[in-house]
């Protein structure tokens, strides 16, 4: 492994003086298990690790008024069991259960994976069909909200500076909507544990009267150089009914959404065929009463 | 590289010792506390041969830096032997067969183990999920599914024979 100095720090502030100073190449150590994987592979080779593991305050899954708030350094575990997840964002709990394999989720971090920027990051799908945004803070003490959305610009680049750090995901109010709003997660791996994704979809509609789409929120990942929203998608579907033909249509239309890449794990063109299944699947679960 | 002092307790055992910071838990436990049922297979998180529990959780050892340990407690494989004896679900491993070339052994148990330490009576699904992280490459997951299960069903005596002489 490369070699490296390591602190860690008790309180965000000593993490904020650390990373403030550019001089000193760093990098934040929150579950380890993309760091120490490319340390070891000497792909990074920060003067200093900051374990910032150590910080109080950090982890939580909570609800504020109609809300959801969850800290950056909360454990994928933990959304595994979470009856407030479960009832009030049960995709990303879906999502979770689906996340690489018990022993990795009992160190991985939701700070971690949004910051990691996997093209494949499994809790960004969910969060971005979700609207959730992250709230961070910078060396400056300077706080700033950016939707999960924008946050990524390319494979392990994000909006972030080198001096900022994610404290919080938050969720928006879904629950004056309880009833109305209709989700489903769909992940395409290659077996059950440790699969990063081939094509994953996370949906969310809001709908009046049963079947009437009053808005839509679909996000896809593995299949662009980023975690993308699929705003062709969501046109289709705004302001029509749910129908098995408009599902069809949905499908047929989410390949303009995507730009998929043959690599190790498939193919672009299979990549684009699933992309279509897993939409017509995540739908249809809505249909039947997701 | 600058050396810190880790102090944690392994097995019971309080430690105290030297290392570089950029030691893994798993180069720890092997090289300087001689554990050596603490495997490196893949070294990325895959295979799960490296699992130890941390705190209660079972984790990847080889993605965990030894720093990250200062202050806890880290159980392995040899630390489930009780007074000589071995713990149940060892007992279980042998009298099933679910051992072939053992090199999966020491993660599956210890990933076994904090599963029934917080779920004592597990299904066979939550069985399967909880050593979905450690990979066998006999292929004998059925046998090992089956040892588990017959701990929690109570079908295996309380403790073990004492198999270490």
């Amino acid at each position: 492994m490369v070699e490296f100095d390591y602190i860690a720090p008790k309180t965000m502030d000593e993490v904020l003086e650390v990373i403030g100073k550019p001089e000193r190449k760093n990098s934040l150590l929150a579950g380890g298990t993309n760091l120490i994987v490319n340390l070891r592979a000497n792909k990074i080779k920060p003067e200093i690790v900051v374990d910032i593991s150590r910080l109080a305050d950090f982890s939580y899954i909570r609800k504020d008024g109609e809300k959801i708030k969850i800290g950056s350094l909360t454990n994928i575990s933990e959304f595994t069991t979470s009856e407030l997840l479960n009832h009030q964002a049960k995709i990303l709990r879906e999502s979770s259960i689906q996340f690489a394999n018990p022993l990795i989720r009992n160190k991985a971090t939701i700070g971690g994976n949004l910051a990691d920027a996997s093209p494949a990051a499994d809790a960004a799908i969910p969060l971005i069909a979700l609207g959730a945004k992250v709230e961070t803070i910078d060396s400056n003490h300077k706080k700033r909200e950016i939707p999960i959305e924008e946050l990524f610009l390319a494979p392990n680049k994000t909006l972030l500076k080198k001096d900022e750090v994610i404290t919080e995901i938050e969720i928006p109010s879904l629950n004056g909507n309880n009833g109305n709003l209709k989700s489903a997660y769909e992940k395409l791996g290659l077996r059950n544990a440790m699969a990063i994704s081939i094509v994953s979809v996370a949906i969310v509609l809001k709908l009046k009267d049963g079947k009437y789409i009053d808005d839509a929120k679909v996000a896809l990942g593995s299949i662009a150089p980023k975690p993308i929203r699929a705003r062709n998608v969501e046109n289709v579907l705004k302001e029509e009914t749910l129908s098995q033909s408009l599902i069809e249509k949905s499908a047929e239309v989410v390949l303009d959404d995507i730009n998929p890449i043959t690599d190790v794990r498939a193919s672009a063109d299979y990549r684009r065929m699933m992309s279509k299944a897993l939409i017509k699947n995540a739908l249809n679960k809505i249909m039947l009463g997701g | 590289m600058k050396k810190y002092t880790l102090h944690m307790v392994v097995n019971g055992e309080e430690i105290s010792i030297e290392t570089k910071p950029n030691a893994t838990l798993l180069e720890v436990l092997r090289d300087e506390l001689n554990l050596m049922e603490v495997k490196e297979g893949c070294g990325q998180g895959d295979c799960g041969a490296c699992a130890v529990i941390l705190d209660g959780k079972a984790v990847n050892s080889c993605l965990t830096l030894a720093m990250q340990a200062e202050g806890r407690e880290i159980t392995t494989l040899s630390g489930l032997n009780k007074n000589g004896k071995i713990h149940p679900l060892q007992k279980s491993f042998v009298s099933h067969g679910a051992i072939q070339c053992g090199f999966c052994t020491p993660g599956m148990i210890m990933s076994a183990k904090a599963l029934l330490d917080k779920n004592p009576h597990p299904t066979r699904d939550e069985i399967k999920i909880a050593i979905s992280g450690n990979l066998c490459r006999c292929t004998g997951y059925k046998k090992i599914i089956e040892a588990i299960e017959a701990v929690t069903k109570g079908k295996e005596e309380k403790e073990g024979e004492n198999v270490r002489a």
